[in-house]
């Protein structure tokens, strides 16, 4: 009995100490549900009425006119697609380069804090900068890209001219932009394996390929699925980059959700951009717990 | 302690004073709002200074990022960040900033009966004047470059199909017809094929604001748009009009590599970059705009930017003051001293005529239609408008689904008006 009952003091100071750290959220939560949350569902109330700059007041709902009228507009299979498309190659490269530079990096060479403050640079450029940059690279007259080409002896490319150049010419950009974030969360991962588990392979006569491919990469799993998700994301969301470059041009080809939004808001239809908004929103929400889903299965280590 | 404390009781009345005196003395700040652009044109730097230098009071300008400035104003407009000073064309695009909730009713000013008749029309909203029209009046047509057309012994073609053969004879010699610089989308102009039918049937716009009437049902608009098509799988507009930016055209035209452009004559007094290249600002000239919709051409009148006062601001009165100011002739003489536009106000006589209109006043005079599509078709928008054409061109939609695009956007920003 007076094991069973030192049991259950155990059981409840345990529990305790499981429930203190929620009192950390407590604060965070708030603050989120205050100045994220509340606002936000208040503003996709907005995608339901008649809103517009010609009418600030008297609002009337207007039910799914604005959804409806927004899903008819030809540019939103182009931004649709565009932004997958965005977000696809920016996932791929921004994480398997980050991965290799990281590897890289993690090799104690002497260079490796000046390198990793190299790659971290364009980090740190405002998307203006990076954008006016890359499109001085890929404009059409006098662009450096093209200037090469002419030395090799090759005919000029109209990069911005057409649709698919074009995107390549943004996620170029974008991708030159994260890939040193993302070598700096890998490296970090990437060095809080215990060197305990490299040695004990090597005693067992792993080979590089077998320490990295069995004991690197499942250890990192966790670092590079946040890579991953965030690269997902934020690619899912571009918009200032293509802004700047091409303006979601020429004509409608490069358009994202984020252009589409802001065209409508230029236009003074505020309901249809926030209802372009509302189904982004959901496009998005969609996406991450499809990805959380899927990724928890690739961080089990056995 | 007492006699500390009153010390520094006294030090610090007498620094609040200090203070507050010079600020009183300094006069009222105005805050203006406008296109960065628009803001930075000398004459209107001038009258500012003049103002400001008279009435001891200041104006802040705040220059819009060009590209944004009507996205960047809305918003202001719409969380309730109102200048106390506005600077916006009268168009059809007005309506969004709600002007009789929002701006100064001149109507009864004493300055409406000196502007001149073909500009008031562009100063009123729903019959009543919201705006000073303090602007250069440009005369638009399709400019282009003397030498070269000498050099080819071409003539002014005075028919559309005059003027696709001077086309067709420039890409015979190697020379790019026309300069379009449609990656920016508002290049395009096409607003100038609209005005002469806008002009000859007045009865379209009223159909279109009413939502009775579509682009597609208008022939004139669908010549357009083919035409656009034929002179883009011509290679009238070159090989990369698509990403062809507005900045390149002093280059394009100055070395000569395209003949022609679609403008406006005072922006080769004030933009034109008539040293670093071959050719001068003064070796282009004026002919008529041939789009498609009318045979014999068309130019079109000034577009006037108008400066509006906040009616609801604390600074109401000071920004009206400064309103009456830029419309006292000494005032406007002075600040337009040599510049090249036409007059808008009766009593200007400072200006000067542009000397492409004064080559060929003539034609101008007689084919020149006011601007009539962009103040009045609500919902006519040059980069949505533009970006249809351009898809038009590059051949991704047909002359119908070109038509198509620009009329569901219209109609959803005339909707966004109508919607009760």
């Amino acid at each position: 009995m007076k094991a069973c009952l030192f049991l259950r003091k155990e059981k409840n100071v345990m529990n305790k100490k499981k429930v203190y750290p929620y009192y950390m959220l407590y604060v965070p939560v708030i603050v989120f549900v205050i100045f994220f949350i509340i606002p936000s569902t208040i503003g996709y109330f907005y995608a339901f009425t008649n809103w517009s700059a010609a009418r600030t007041s008297g609002l009337k709902f207007i039910g799914l006119q604005n959804i409806i009228e927004v899903l008819s507009n030809y540019k939103v299979p182009i931004a649709f697609v565009n932004t997958i498309v965005y977000a696809l190659i920016k996932t791929i490269c921004v994480t398997v380069l980050g991965f290799v530079f990281a590897y890289i990096l993690n090799r104690k060479i002497r260079t490796q804090t000046a390198l990793r403050t190299v790659y971290f640079i364009p980090s740190i450029l405002s998307a203006l900068v990076v954008g006016l940059i890359f499109s001085a690279l890929f404009q059409t007259r006098h662009g450096t890209i093209n200037s090469m080409l002419n030395a090799l002896g090759l005919a000029s490319v109209d990069w911005i001219g057409s649709r698919w150049s074009a995107v390549f010419a943004i996620a170029v950009a974008e991708v030159w932009r994260n890939v040193g974030y993302a070598i700096v969360i890998t490296l970090a991962g990437m060095q809080s394996i215990s060197s305990d588990y490299l040695e004990a392979a090597r005693l067992d006569g792993a080979s590089e390929w077998q320490i990295f491919r069995n004991v690197t990469l499942p250890l990192i799993m966790p670092t590079v699925n946040v890579n991953i998700l965030f690269s997902l994301i934020y690619g899912l969301k571009m918009f200032d980059l293509i802004y700047v470059m091409t303006g979601g041009g020429p004509g409608s080809a490069t358009e994202s959700f984020g252009t589409l939004m802001m065209n409508e808001m230029s236009a003074g239809r505020y309901g249809q951009s926030v209802a372009i908004n509302l189904i982004f929103t959901i496009f998005l929400v969609i996406v991450s717990m499809v990805y959380n889903r899927v990724s928890s299965r690739w961080e089990r280590v056995d | 302690m007492k006699k500390r404390a009153a010390v520094l009781t006294a030090i610090m009345a007498a620094s609040t004073i200090l203070t507050a005196v010079p600020a009183m003395a300094e006069g009222v700040t105005l805050t203006l709002y406008g296109n960065a652009d628009d803001l930075a044109k000398p004459y209107m730097q001038k009258i500012i200074s003049m103002w400001e230098e008279e009435s001891g009071n200041t104006i802040d300008v705040q220059g819009l990022d060009t590209n944004n400035a009507e996205t960047i104003a809305l918003t202001k407009f719409t969380t309730g960040d109102i200048p106390d000073l506005y600077i916006h064309f009268g168009n059809a695009n007005l309506n969004n900033f709600n002007p009789l909730d929002n701006f100064v009713d001149w109507t009864d000013a004493e300055w409406v009966s000196d502007i001149q008749d073909s500009v008031l029309p562009q100063a009123t909203y729903n019959g009543a004047v919201i705006g000073l029209p303090f602007w250069e009046a440009s005369n638009s047509g399709c400019f282009y470059n003397k030498k070269i057309f000498e050099e080819l012994g071409l003539e002014q073609p005075t028919t559309q199909a005059e003027f696709d053969a001077v086309c067709d004879t420039l890409l015979e010699n190697d020379i790019q017809p026309i300069y379009l610089a449609a990656a920016d989308g508002w290049p395009i102009l096409y607003q100038f094929a609209f005005d002469p039918v806008v002009a000859e049937h007045p009865e379209y716009v009223e159909q279109l604001n009413a939502g009775e009437m579509n682009y597609a049902d208008i022939p004139e608009i669908t010549a357009m748009c083919e035409w656009f098509q034929s002179a883009a799988e011509k290679g009238y507009f070159g090989e990369t009009y698509a990403s062809d930016k507005w900045d390149y055209t002093s280059e394009v035209l100055g070395t000569g590599e395209a003949a022609m452009m679609f403008c406006w004559d005072t922006w080769f007094d004030t933009d034109y970059d008539s040293e670093s290249y071959d050719y001068v600002g003064s070796d282009f000239g004026i002919m008529p705009v041939f789009m498609g919709t009318r045979d014999q051409g068309t130019y079109e009148g000034g577009n006037v930017n108008l400066m509006m006062a906040n009616k609801n601001g604390e600074n109401v009165e000071a920004a009206k003051d400064f309103i009456n100011f830029m419309a006292q002739p000494e005032n406007y003489n002075a600040a337009f001293e040599g510049v090249a536009t036409a007059a808008v106000f009766k009593q200007e006589t400072s200006n000067v005529n542009s000397t492409q209109y004064e080559e060929n006043k003539e034609s101008v005079d007689s084919l020149i239609n006011a601007s009539g599509a962009q103040p009045k078709i609500i919902g006519f928008s040059q980069s949505e408008g533009g970006s249809a054409l351009l898809q038009l061109m590059k051949g991704e939609v047909d002359v119908e689904g070109c038509i198509k695009l620009m009329d569901d956007d219209r109609n959803a920003t005339l909707a966004s008006f109508q919607q009760e």
